[in-house]
């Protein structure tokens, strides 16, 4: 085995270790303390009906795994987008994904708020379709990559003032738009993992039966055509499984931003950039981000809960600036 | 308070007598513009420099003449951000900046010449022909400004932004908190100062104390724990004491599950909360601010919350002891209307004592 190799796997258990670490500690620290020996008895047979029982099985246990799930979603879409763009700063954003599902759920939460329930297929399709319409937009015989990243900036600053618009003139709603905004976990529980993983599962495959492909996209244009790699049709395919996976994760908890730049940013710098690694390694390290941080959101000023969005900002920028420093 | 009073009129009336020099030279001066080109059309630019000055400094006018405020200051008072405002004489020309102040002083007898804008509260029926300023939480200066209003009464957490550009024209701005019962009255009692109405505003409070007496005397004595949610199963956000649910519940010796942690010992309204606690803390009652048609958000929440396992372990949704608070009389203030507030809630918690909620 090579060294390289070793380096690889080693880095690839500590991440394993870690998303491990961050649904555990997720499980066992919360607002209120459970004793350990009944946490494991409850993940066996949680048909008991008192509190602890409740608090585990339907708060705890399924906001740790919808949080990790979406640590997954973002990480993935965030590391396809970076082949397939082209550039380093290419995340769910830079495709109107915050945008779009921003603008659809700040008009549902403010303009109709008694239709919430509509809020996650709603998101999804304010996703999707601003995804659709900056492809649209960039296409002019073929992708460029930086002419898609200028699409992306320009919806996204359309779809932006149109949420700002709606949040001056009902200010008085704001609250719950600023929630989702920021993103956050609270009140997740099965109905939303059973909503987020099926994209999970379907998206986390295609991308990494993709990985060669990526690998070949992230050469340039030329060298993928000479190689014999169809560069139109694999960048639309991975772009919008990137989109599905980013919108199913911001339709559940919001706008969720940060995890899909930083995340599979550390993961490069710490595995490379052959994707057969580095998307794995992205998801793990997502799933650990997003539970760790959100045990922390939960725990540091409990009661109170601080949107978990705002716990990977100030954590993660400051630890992605150190690791850019250090190279 | 009254010497800076008199110095500020002082440097309008220089100001004036600045502008009343340039005038009279008006005559020689195009004359001059002829002769002398660029340093003449220099003292041209600053000529017009003074008279935008004195168009940007309204009340520097002939009505404010230094002996006209020399006499009596009609009140000095001291408002809810901590300011002192000085009224030199009793104001005729009261613009107010939100709804339920604006009630209050109808009710106590006072009238305005200008409101907000609205779009669900009562506004006094005198008052609803009054001109707009703007809604009212984007008001337009030019248009308050317009009215030459001689007191603006504002709302505390929404007009502050406003106060500078007010002063700076010197119009007297009155911060107003009405949250509690208390400001209420404390509010009723000072409308009825300014507007010279005090027997009235007693009156009024007399009226509203018996009034909310009536629904505390019944008050059975038992402790009922609560909380107050925000309208969105998609966020745990709670009320405290001080938000408007809060303090009226507390008037019914209600128990606010999330008031007795330390940490939340600051000024805050609400706060996001902790669902696990909120399971353990175990209220009888949830209460839930409603924004928007009450009776749709009602319907579509109770299916959001009763179809996701999370909400279902609290006792209260297993009980269907979970009640939609009107916007009306709960998300803002109510104004004059707190009393209804505290009898709707007191319907809601015990309706074997009075009665249902229609």
């Amino acid at each position: 085995m090579s060294n390289r190799l070793i380096r690889r796997v080693a880095v690839l258990v500590f991440f394993a270790l870690l998303a491990v670490g961050g649904l555990c500690t997720s499980m066992a620290k919360g607002s209120i303390d459970i004793p350990m020996y009944q946490i494991a008895q409850v993940i066996v047979n949680h048909s008991a009906g008192d509190v602890n029982t409740q608090v585990l099985w339907n708060i705890r246990l399924p906001r740790t795994l919808v949080g990790a799930l979406v640590g997954i979603n973002l990480s993935l879409a965030g590391a396809i987008l970076q082949s397939v763009m082209k550039n380093p700063l290419a995340d769910p954003h830079i495709i109107g994904i915050s945008s779009g599902a921003g603008l659809a759920g700040v008009v549902i939460l403010i303009l109709f708020p008694h239709m919430e329930y509509l809020m996650t297929p709603v998101a999804f399709l304010g996703a999707m379709g601003a995804a659709v319409l900056i492809y649209l937009l960039a296409w002019k015989e073929g992708i460029r990559p930086v002419r898609m990243i200028l699409a992306g900036v320009a919806v996204s600053a359309f779809l932006g003032a149109g949420i700002s618009a709606l949040m001056v003139f009902y200010s008085d709603r704001v609250h719950g738009a600023l929630m989702w905004m920021v993103g956050g976990l609270s009140a997740r529980s099965w109905l939303h993992l059973f909503i987020i993983f099926p994209y999970t599962v379907f998206g986390g495959f295609i991308a990494l039966l993709g990985a060669r492909r990526l690998n070949i996209l992230s050469l340039g244009d030329e060298v993928a055509r000479g190689l014999g790699l169809k560069v139109e049709i694999t960048r639309f395919l991975m772009t919008a499984v990137a989109a599905l996976l980013a919108a199913s994760a911001v339709s559940v908890v919001g706008l969720l931003g940060f995890v899909g730049l930083i995340v599979p940013h550390t993961a490069r710098l710490l595995i490379g950039s052959d994707y057969r690694w580095l998307l794995p390694a992205s998801a793990l390290l997502g799933a650990g981000v997003v539970t760790m941080s959100d045990t922390l959101a939960r725990l540091v000023f409990s009661p109170v809960e601080i949107p978990v969005g705002i716990v990977m900002a100030f954590l993660g920028a400051p630890f992605f600036l150190y690791l850019l420093r250090r190279e | 308070m009254r010497l800076l009073l008199l110095m500020r009129c002082c440097i309008y009336q220089a100001v004036k007598c600045e502008v009343r020099i340039y005038s009279h030279k008006w005559g020689s001066m195009e004359l001059v513009i002829g002769e002398t080109g660029v340093n003449s059309m220099r003292k041209f630019g600053i000529l017009i420099l003074c008279l935008l000055l004195a168009f940007l400094l309204p009340g520097c006018g002939s009505n404010s003449a230094p002996g006209s405020n020399q006499g009596s200051i009609y009140m000095t008072i001291t408002d809810d951000a901590g300011r002192t405002v000085v009224l030199p004489k009793k104001p005729q020309r009261i613009v107010v900046l939100s709804t339920s102040e604006l009630e209050l002083l109808y009710a106590v007898g006072g009238q305005a010449i200008g409101r907000a804008s609205t779009k669900a509260e009562t506004i006094p029926l005198p008052a609803v022909n009054l001109p707009e300023v703007g809604f009212v939480y984007n008001v337009n200066m030019e248009k308050l400004l317009a009215l030459q209003p001689d007191l603006v009464i504002a709302h505390q957490g929404m007009h502050e932004k406003l106060i500078p550009v007010l002063e700076s024209s010197n119009i007297p701005v009155l911060v107003v908190k009405m949250k509690k019962y208390e400001d209420i009255v404390a509010k009723a009692t000072l409308f009825g100062e300014i507007s010279g109405n005090t027997e009235k505003a007693e009156a009024l409070i007399h009226d509203i104390e018996a009034k909310i007496n009536a629904v505390q005397v019944k008050l059975p004595q038992k402790e009922t724990k609560f909380a107050i949610l925000h309208a969105t199963a998609k966020n745990v956000t709670v009320e405290l004491d001080s938000s408007v649910a809060g303090s009226t519940a507390k008037m019914l010796n209600l128990k606010n599950i999330a008031s007795g942690d330390a940490t939340l010992q600051k000024d805050l309204d609400a706060i996001p909360y902790s669902l696990e606690k909120l399971v353990a803390g175990d209220p009888d009652v949830i209460f839930v601010v409603t924004m928007g048609q009450p009776d749709e958000i009602e319907k579509r929440m109770k299916a959001d919350v009763e179809s996701n396992p999370a909400w279902n372990g609290l006792r209260a949704v297993k009980e269907k002891r979970m009640y939609f608070l009107p916007s009306e009389l709960f998300l803002l203030n109510p104004g004059l209307h707190i009393d209804e507030s505290a009898a709707y809630m007191a319907k809601l918690v015990y309706p074997e004592v009075y009665g249902n909620v229609q």
